[in-house]
């Protein structure tokens, strides 16, 4: 009787002592996240929730200390001139076609890379080093080469027949404006998603690969099978984080097209920080950003929704 | 028939690979053959290629302008300021989100990983109002915080991914042995941890040295502008028409990060890749 309590005492104090050392653990756990909260408070979640009560206010530069609820004024600006739909079209056309393209030539690249070859770091190594290169300068260095009197393109393209007019309107003009703006980016940001994807594929096992050639799959089939599947996960954190950060883009554009002609390269975040910091208008700018952050959001959400569901039916 | 292909075939892989390169370097290339052309040169027809005709004018005339030099020492002071908070506020994030399961800790992940979803113009916007209130606006400290929250996040994950792979077995020795909570990660982890941190440098080093809108925003005297709003203002300005000035600045401030990319290469793309890959 007496013994068995002796133990069971024990036993208690044991547990005791365990539980309060992992509580001491995870206060030390939350001690160390504090700080990287702190600075995310203050320039990330503290502006986002201003910026949010911004966007309801009569709040220009001028109106800054007491800014007035307007009665959803800046929205309705927006939506009555139809600009924002103008907005959403172009960011959404530049999302599009720059993701869009460089996923496919990065995906060429990293195949090609990916097969028996010698030097596949050197490569690698080579074609990164225009994604260190400052967007700053990208912008600056595609507007010299698509200058139109003086330009390197107009020059390579004359002497190759492509086009006959050897003065060609590329940025400034209309139709081309976005096609140079979204080639300046992809210039930019391909190597990085060849790095990504390269790195997926070499993590494939070489057995699967053997295993399906000797059953007689086509290279096709192996990689319509094998590896995008495989991949798949990298794949859709590399394209996620790709599109996030060009719904963000603003210096290749700004610096090569301003987002003329004619608002065709007008993007949001141009809009945004236009009606902020040239119209002086913070609540218009911030109404923008908060339009922009529902749309991003609901597709985040439609997104994990979907994956969910994939991730079920294939388990 | 099989023999031909078999050499035919590398010899076409080889061939698609460096003309795909070609493009992929000819611009950046083409920079450096311009920053050492005169104006007459860039401007004739055909262009020249070369860039052992050309001369280093260009090059004397940015050095010689001393507003340039104030240029480049801010933006190393906020980017050099920027990596050092970035690097200490993620060992600590990443190490705590790996190794300790608190009240939070989801939440934190997700707000973490949400981040990259908010609007930075929109950031900006009130991020300006809360400066101008607290006078931080044309301070390095308002800058380096702004810098340091886009790479933070990233930063946290990485880490955090590389603290995953050092066992848990060695915190515990670690702790047997006496050694106390903060002792055993600077003295046992963080060692160990050394291609992650190069590779979260140098990520956060590329962010800030490419950050524009925040410069621009944040820093609007002359003596506090970093590099990137620099360039961009003088070529809206005095560089106008002055292409080979333009394309010797747009090498100055980009010759630091290939450098440093040339010699870090490995780390950085292990360290890119790793998080990502394991997921």
């Amino acid at each position: 009787m007496s013994n068995s309590s002796v133990v069971s005492k024990i036993d208690n104090r044991n547990l005791k002592r365990r539980l309060t050392n992992t509580q001491k653990d995870n206060i030390f756990g939350m001690m160390l996240i504090i700080p990287a909260m702190l600075i995310l408070g203050i320039v990330v979640f503290a502006p986002i929730i201003k910026g949010i009560w911004m966007s309801f206010n009569e709040y220009t530069i001028a109106t800054m200390n007491n800014p007035t609820w307007n009665n959803f004024q800046n929205y309705k600006k927006l939506f009555e001139s139809k600009e924002i739909f103008v907005y959403f079209k172009n960011t959404f056309i530049f999302v599009f076609f720059a993701v869009g393209t460089q996923f496919v030539i990065a995906m060429c690249i990293a195949l090609l890379l990916n097969t028996k070859m010698k030097y596949t770091n050197v490569f690698r190594g080579l074609f990164l080093v225009s994604w260190t290169i400052p967007s700053v300068v990208v912008a600056l260095l595609w507007s010299w080469m698509f200058q139109p009197q003086y330009g390197i393109i107009n020059y390579i393209l004359n002497a190759l027949g492509l086009i006959q007019n050897a003065n060609m309107q590329w940025v400034q003009s209309m139709k081309y404006g976005m096609v140079t703006v979204v080639i300046a980016t992809i210039w930019k940001q391909t190597p990085y998603m060849i790095v990504m994807i390269l790195a997926g594929l070499q993590s494939i096992s070489k057995d699967y690969m053997e295993a399906a050639e000797i059953d007689g799959a086509t290279k096709w089939q192996i990689f319509r099978h094998i590896m995008i599947p495989s991949i798949r996960p990298v794949l859709d954190s590399t394209v996620i984080i790709a599109i996030m950060s060009n719904f963000q883009m603003y210096t290749i554009i700004y610096n090569m097209t301003a987002g003329g002609p004619v608002n065709k390269t007008t993007t949001l975040s141009i809009a945004a920080y236009n009606k902020a910091f040239t119209e002086y208008d913070l609540g218009a700018g911030s109404a923008i950003g908060v339009l922009w952050l529902i749309v991003l959001a609901s597709l985040t959400i439609y997104y994990n929704k979907k994956s969910d569901k994939r991730n079920n039916d294939t388990m | 028939m099989n023999k031909r292909k078999k050499i035919m075939g590398p010899i076409l892989k080889y061939f698609t690979i460096c003309l795909c390169l070609l493009v992929f370097i000819f611009p950046v290339y083409w920079m450096f053959v311009s920053s050492f052309m005169d104006n007459a040169t860039l401007m004739a027809w055909p262009p020249q290629f070369n860039p052992f005709k050309g001369t280093i004018e260009s090059y004397k005339k940015i050095l010689s302008m001393p507003k340039y030099l104030v240029f480049f020492k801010n933006s190393t002071i906020v980017s050099g300021l920027t990596v050092l908070l970035c690097i200490i506020t993620s060992i600590f994030a990443g190490y705590s989100l790996s190794r300790f399961r608190f009240f939070g800790r989801n939440f934190f992940m997700t707000s973490i990983l949400s981040i990259q979803m908010f609007p930075i113009v929109a950031i900006l916007i009130s991020l300006y109002t809360f400066y101008s209130k607290l006078g931080l606006i044309n301070t390095y400290t308002g800058l380096v915080l702004a810098d340091t929250m886009l790479g933070l996040p990233l930063s946290i994950w990485l880490l955090k991914s590389f603290f995953d792979t050092i066992p848990t077995s060695l915190d515990e020795s670690a702790k047997i042995d006496g050694c106390s909570r903060m002792g055993t990660l600077f003295r046992i982890i963080v060692p160990l941890l050394k291609p992650g941190l190069v590779a979260v440098g140098i990520y956060t080093f590329l962010q800030s040295w490419d950050d524009y809108l925040f410069g621009m925003i944040i820093m609007n005297r002359d003596e506090m502008r970093t590099l990137p709003v620099g360039i961009a203002q003088s070529f809206i300005g005095e560089f106008a028409h002055d292409y080979s000035g333009m394309m010797t600045l747009a090498v100055c401030a980009s010759l630091p990060v290939i450098l440093m990319f040339i010699f870090l290469q490995r780390y950085m793309v292990a360290g890119l890749t790793g998080g990502a890959v394991k997921g």
